[in-house]
């Protein structure tokens, strides 16, 4: 890689606007003041780990700057003339010798620039981590979201909540085996979403439907008509175009009037239609259908669920960070939790 | 399609709605989910008129995702079928 290609590699990842978090201050208005002062302390210890990342980051610019600097200039030297090496007189002759004698020059004249390599790996590495490390403060870019998107729509009165903790002999490993019923909660949620009606359900839907639109088409006799047409057939099977002005428009549109002739076929095939829906329905899958009564049911459940377990699994990580042990949180960790709040 | 719209802006054409449309178009429990907050403030988001929601003819209600706001957890409740 040349220099310039060095000093031009983008490192910013997290430039100023990103690693800013834009904040109304009408937001905290919204939390109970202990949650209040949680989120502060969440968004201090962010910007905390910003800081340490640009710092890093200035780090690793220096470090590429010197390493590239420096092996330009030694590169120029070893191609340039070298002057005479002069040998001890037993070895003039000695191909070999002059080669080494090179090697050594160029190995003197190298040995700052691996060094500088060196330095500028132990930069990338301090700057991966401190990366890593901003990057474990997502969930409060996530919980700032996500009470902005609340208070626009209107947001409901919250109080302070933590559950109870239990007592567990290793919390970090407690914390894990949340994560992992979050994650079967996940798999579970997408099941329900995903789950096909039952076929009892689509074939009464189905028969509602053909009902509906067959007794719209039903035809009647009329035995008070005395125009010749005591079913009105042509107006009943006809559509019609007609010309409608809307109020302010330059030209009139054009809409169409009448049912057509396709809620008489249907009212006349009625029970044929039945007959093949029945037929089509027993091909219906039937493994893990829910009707949508069972489907919100399902849905209520996991969602009750999956809060319970990551109030659950924030009381742990905040019983840790008291201890002095710190366990990221998940980015997509559900902010009520985070925040310890519940609605009143 | 028969669904009676309860709210709707620009992008509701009682018309153009299409209810099978399952990533856009959410129960009253997936909407509280997604937005992490509870079935009776979406209700109340309903009523209000800050969300946009139509009423089935046989009385289910159904959330449009576009109105909501931007999700922190976006891959909760997206399916893989259409």
């Amino acid at each position: 890689m040349t220099g310039a290609a060095l000093l031009n590699l983008n490192y910013g990842v997290h430039d100023q606007q990103e690693v800013a978090l834009n904040i109304d201050e009408q937001i905290f208005a919204i939390l109970p003041a202990p949650s209040r002062a949680k989120l502060e302390r969440l968004i201090s210890e962010r910007e905390l780990a910003a800081a340490a990342m640009h710092a890093a980051s200035d780090k690793l610019q220096d470090a590429i700057r010197a390493y590239v600097l420096l092996e330009n200039q030694v590169r120029q030297q070893l191609v340039s003339f070298q002057g005479v090496e002069i040998l001890p007189p037993q070895e003039v002759f000695r191909p070999s010798a002059v080669r080494q004698a090179k090697i050594d020059t160029e190995t003197r004249l190298m040995a700052p620039v691996r060094a500088a390599e060196r330095r500028k790996k132990a930069a990338e590495e301090a700057h991966k981590r401190a990366v890593a490390r901003w990057r474990e403060y997502d969930f409060v870019g996530e919980c700032i979201a996500w009470l902005q998107g609340i208070a626009s729509l209107g947001a409901p009165s919250f109080k302070h909540f933590t559950p109870p903790l239990p007592k567990v002999k290793d919390a970090v490993a407690e914390v894990q085996r949340i994560q992992r019923e979050l994650e079967s909660l996940d798999a579970a949620w997408r099941a329900a979403e995903n789950a096909p009606l039952p076929p009892k359900t689509v074939r009464e839907r189905a028969i509602a439907e053909i009902d509906r639109i067959a007794q719209a088409g039903a035809l009647e006799l009329n035995p008070y008509n005395r125009s010749g047409e005591p079913l009105d057939l042509e107006r009943a099977i006809t559509q019609r175009q007609t010309a409608v002005r809307v109020p302010g428009a330059d030209h009139p549109d054009l809409i169409l009037t009448g049912k057509g002739p396709g809620p008489l076929v249907v009212w006349l095939l009625r029970d044929q239609l039945v007959e093949k829906i029945n037929a089509l329905s027993d091909t219906l899958p039937v493994e893990g259908a829910l009707d949508d009564d069972e489907r919100e049911r399902e849905f209520a459940r996991i969602a009750e669920e999956r809060l319970r377990l990551e109030r659950l699994e924030e009381a742990f990580i905040v019983a840790m960070e008291a201890e002095g042990r710190f366990v990221p949180r998940r980015r997509k960790a559900d902010p009520r939790a985070i925040l310890e709040i519940a609605e009143v | 399609m028969r669904a009676r719209c309860l709210s709707w802006g620009p992008l509701h054409d009682p018309l153009r709605i299409d209810l099978s449309d399952r990533k856009r178009w959410l129960t009253i429990g997936q909407a509280a989910t997604v937005t992490r907050s509870s079935e009776r403030t979406v209700w109340r988001w309903i009523r209000l008129g800050k969300i946009g929601a139509v009423t089935t003819a046989g009385g289910r209600t159904f959330v449009d995702r576009e109105t909501l706001f931007i999700l922190p957890a976006p891959d909760l409740a997206q399916s893989d079928t259409g």
